[in-house]
């Protein structure tokens, strides 16, 4: 598969993953980033199945449910493929990627901007600490005002 | 080598005691000199340059996973800062900067850079309370005082000008306290930071809310906090600055004209930045936009044709004469390369010196230099506020992770008969969530993720829970104990062949007693707002202690105190009421050191008021 393509197989699977639509993450500017990213950080025989198994749920699988639940049983479990879902919601949640496990574990932010546009903080109806400055007083009301 | 260059002045450390104490003397037309361990680029108060620094820091803060105080800064091989991800759990160890005997690891942190700590501080600047000045007298406790709160108000004032303290002083309602504690026209610089939303949730259920503790009944006040973070401005605040009057021999305040309106100080590396807090949420460890006070305001605002500053100069001690009585220099090491043994050795000269390195780096330099110590009190007396942290889930959203730090406090326990029977403390209110105890929402991400969950159920359960995420803070009061200390060790050297601090600490029962007392109090206040209790301690945690058989884990509040204490006999104290070394006339000690007990307040606007009373001193003694 040529790398344009993946990048697209990229943006649907993290949509998947992180429960935000496409658009959503485009607009992060993260999107290319990640995607070199997790590409440098994986086994490639091991990419290439996670992609394979996607590619196989999203051909089977029309409804978000059915998506959803093939992607459940295939693909986040937590043998499945080496951990790889979860390290990429992390790393678009909080912009960061562990490498190793245990004392010799290793977690690194890739860029500023990947901790500034950590999804987390939207969730929290929040902002990262120390950036997006919602502005002086905006903590006296909720965040929906 | 020797500098022949001589000062009026020479201060060691560019923190806030050095920088208030160089102001005030550079305006009042002495020459000082500053020597500082940090980087040059630290120090650079240029705008373009000051920008880039900053930047840097913030750039690092960014990228580095782990977010404790010390995160954004350089931590140098040639003046090494002690740092929390350093401690441990099983005492004794050296592996940080630290030398840690125990049996309790000390639990906090400080930067050796230009500006200090309080580049990440978090800026609340409390008053003690009068009875805190009269433990001894008045509970049985600890030690009183030299003096009592009324001498130190008029150095509170000029504190509060210095830092720019944002609060309402009608809200602050404390125990044990009159009207006079402030002055009945008193107000602060600028009006009172936003309480956030969450403040109201839980001041709601909690604000007169009574609770029961050891047989007697308490109710519970919450107050605004005053802090050092730029608001609008109080069109009432007339001063204008802090003015040496020689006919007096007396620092005093002076006002503004009629139209005079305070101005908040800006960042130091663009005047249209910082002049009011934008709630970026990350006062500590760095304000992005320098709203909050640091101390590199203060040197940008001193009088810099009297002002020198050595950067990259690291003092290993002073010299005294024959006598011993008096100083006649103070030995530094010069490095250009912060990661590397070579340095070369310099000795200057001044009328009067000053050590403010901050208290464990203070205690280290006068060991080494075998001097001020015939008390046998250097290093001893090391104290900090014990932050038991208690956290639960609120019925309804509460929207956490916005605003500073800190807007609101419980102030009932800061005083009272219980003293006699155990510590005091302040509880505020904490807007950053689980951050602190937990490391969320990190951890909320991870416990979410082990569930197996993904995609749109993940984000909702993440929003569940992130929203509803309250923590309390209960920051007990630490008295002094002479076996809690710094000492120095031939064992123990850094790369420049400085002495690394040796610690050895402990928590004494009646602080225990009250980490008991304070959970029983948050308790009632978790269950009068319907809060789901979830703090949870581990005894193999650090600093995790036991009492009556239960566990409490406390973690440092970065309040360094206590370690060369002020007195009025030269029998059990450092320094006189002066801060002035009883053993040596022309050596002063600033900083939070000098503070012979902590109070309920965190120490550095005490700190500040203690740095305007010993500019006084030093002035006088320049000029007799
Ligand atoms: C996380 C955190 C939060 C805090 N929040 C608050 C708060 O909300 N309110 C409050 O009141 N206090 C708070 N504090 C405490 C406050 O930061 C300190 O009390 C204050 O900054 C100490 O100021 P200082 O000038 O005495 O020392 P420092 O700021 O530590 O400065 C010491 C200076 O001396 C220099 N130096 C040290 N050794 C040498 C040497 N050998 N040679 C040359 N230079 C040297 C250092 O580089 C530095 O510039 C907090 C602390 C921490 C860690
Ligand atoms: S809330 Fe933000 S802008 Fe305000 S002082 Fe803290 S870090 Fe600075």
């Amino acid at each position: 598969m040529r790398n344009t393509e993946r990048l697209k197989l990229f943006a649907k699977i993290s949509a998947v993953l992180t429960g935000f639509n496409v658009m959503e993450l485009w607009g992060t500017s993260m999107m290319e980033t990640y995607f070199y990213w997790v590409n440098a950080q994986t086994k490639g025989a091991e990419l290439d199945s996670f992609y394979a198994e996607f590619e196989k749920v999203f051909t089977y699988n029309v409804t978000d449910e059915a998506i959803d639940r093939a992607v459940a049983d295939s693909i986040m479990p937590k043998e499945s493929f080496g951990g790889l879902a979860n390290a990429i919601i992390t790393l678009w949640y909080l912009g960061q990627w562990t490498c190793g496990e245990g004392e010799k574990a290793k977690t690194y932010i890739p860029t500023p901007e990947a901790y500034q546009q950590g999804l987390i903080w939207l969730i929290g109806q929040t902002h990262p600490p120390g950036a997006k400055q919602p502005g002086y007083g905006s903590w006296a009301t909720t965040p929906d005002k | 080598m020797s500098d022949k260059k001589q000062y009026d002045v020479v201060i060691v450390g560019s923190g806030i005691a050095g920088a208030i104490i160089a102001k005030t003397l550079t305006h009042a037309g002495k020459s000082v000199l500053i020597l500082e361990a940090g980087l040059e680029q630290g120090m650079d108060l240029d705008p373009t340059g000051a920008a880039a620094n900053y930047q840097n820091y913030l750039n690092t803060y960014y990228t580095n996973p782990i977010k404790v105080p010390n995160s954004p800064y350089p931590n140098l091989k040639v003046a090494p800062s002690a740092d929390v991800i350093d401690i441990k759990a099983d005492t004794p160890y050296d592996t940080g900067y630290l030398v840690q005997k125990g049996p309790v690891p000390f639990a906090s942190d400080n930067f050796r850079g230009p500006g200090g700590t309080t580049l990440h501080w978090l800026g609340t600047t409390l008053r003690m309370l009068p009875n805190d000045f009269k433990m001894k007298s008045k509970y049985g406790v600890a030690v009183d005082w030299p003096f009592e709160y009324e001498t130190m108000k008029r150095f509170y004032e000029m504190a509060e000008f210095e830092i720019g303290v944002s609060g309402n002083v009608g809200e602050q309602v404390l125990p044990n306290v009159d009207k006079d504690f402030f002055g009945s026209k008193y107000v602060f610089p600028m009006e009172k930071i936003p309480q956030s939303y969450m403040d109201g949730v839980i001041m709601r259920n909690t604000d007169n809310l009574k609770v029961k503790l050891n047989g007697s009944e308490y109710k519970i006040r919450c107050t605004s906090t005053p802090q050092g973070r730029n608001s609008d401005p109080n069109i009432k605040y007339k001063r204008k600055g802090v003015k040496w009057d020689k006919r007096e021999g007396a620092l005093k305040m002076y006002n503004g004209g009629e139209r005079y309106e305070y101005q908040p100080v800006p960042s130091v590396f663009d005047p249209y930045q910082g002049e009011r807090c934008e709630g970026n949420a990350s006062c500590v460890p760095i304000c992005p936009v320098q709203a909050k006070y640091n101390a590199l305001k203060t040197i940008k605002s001193a009088e810099s044709k009297n002002l020198t500053i050595y950067v990259q100069s690291v003092v290993s001690k002073v010299k005294l004469d024959k006598t011993k009585k008096h100083i006649t220099g103070i030995e530094y090491k010069r490095y250009t390369r912060p990661d590397k043994s070579e340095y070369t050795e310099h000795t200057i000269e001044g009328e009067i010196y000053v050590l403010a390195g901050s208290a464990i780096e203070n205690a280290k330099m006068l060991l080494a230099s075998g001097a001020a110590n015939s008390s046998d009190q250097v290093g001893r007396n090391l104290m900090d506020h014990m932050v038991m942290l208690t956290w639960g889930l609120t019925p309804e959203k509460v929207y956490p992770y916005r605003g500073p730090g800190s807007t609101t406090n419980i102030p009932t326990f800061r005083d009272g008969v219980f003293r006699k029977d155990h510590t005091a403390w302040i509880s505020p209110l904490d807007n950053w969530g689980w951050a602190w105890p937990t490391g969320a929402p990190a951890t909320t991400l991870s416990d979410c993720l082990a569930k197996g969950q993904f995609g749109k159920h993940l984000r909702a359960s993440i929003h569940e829970n992130m929203t509803r995420q309250f923590l309390l803070h209960f920051e007990c009061e630490q008295t002094p104990d002479p076996n809690n200390r710094v000492t120095i060790d031939e064992k123990y050297k850094d790369i420049l062949g400085n002495y690394r601090p040796v610690i050895s600490y402990n928590i004494t029962d009646y602080v225990r007693k009250a980490f008991e007392a304070s959970m029983t109090v948050s308790k009632q206040i978790f269950e009068a707002s319907g809060i789901k209790d979830e703090t949870k301690y581990n005894p193999t945690d650090p600093d995790c202690v036991e009492y009556n058989g239960v566990f409490y884990k406390f973690n440092g509040a970065g309040h360094i105190v206590g370690t060369h204490r002020m007195g009025s006999s030269p029998k059990d104290s450092v320094v006189d009421p002066d801060m002035r070394c009883w053993d040596h006339k022309n050596l002063f000690l600033a900083g939070c050191g000098n503070m012979p007990t902590l109070g309920t307040s965190n120490p550095t606007l005490t700190m500040a008021a203690l740095a305007f009373k010993s500019a006084e001193a030093i002035l006088k003694q320049l000029e007799s």
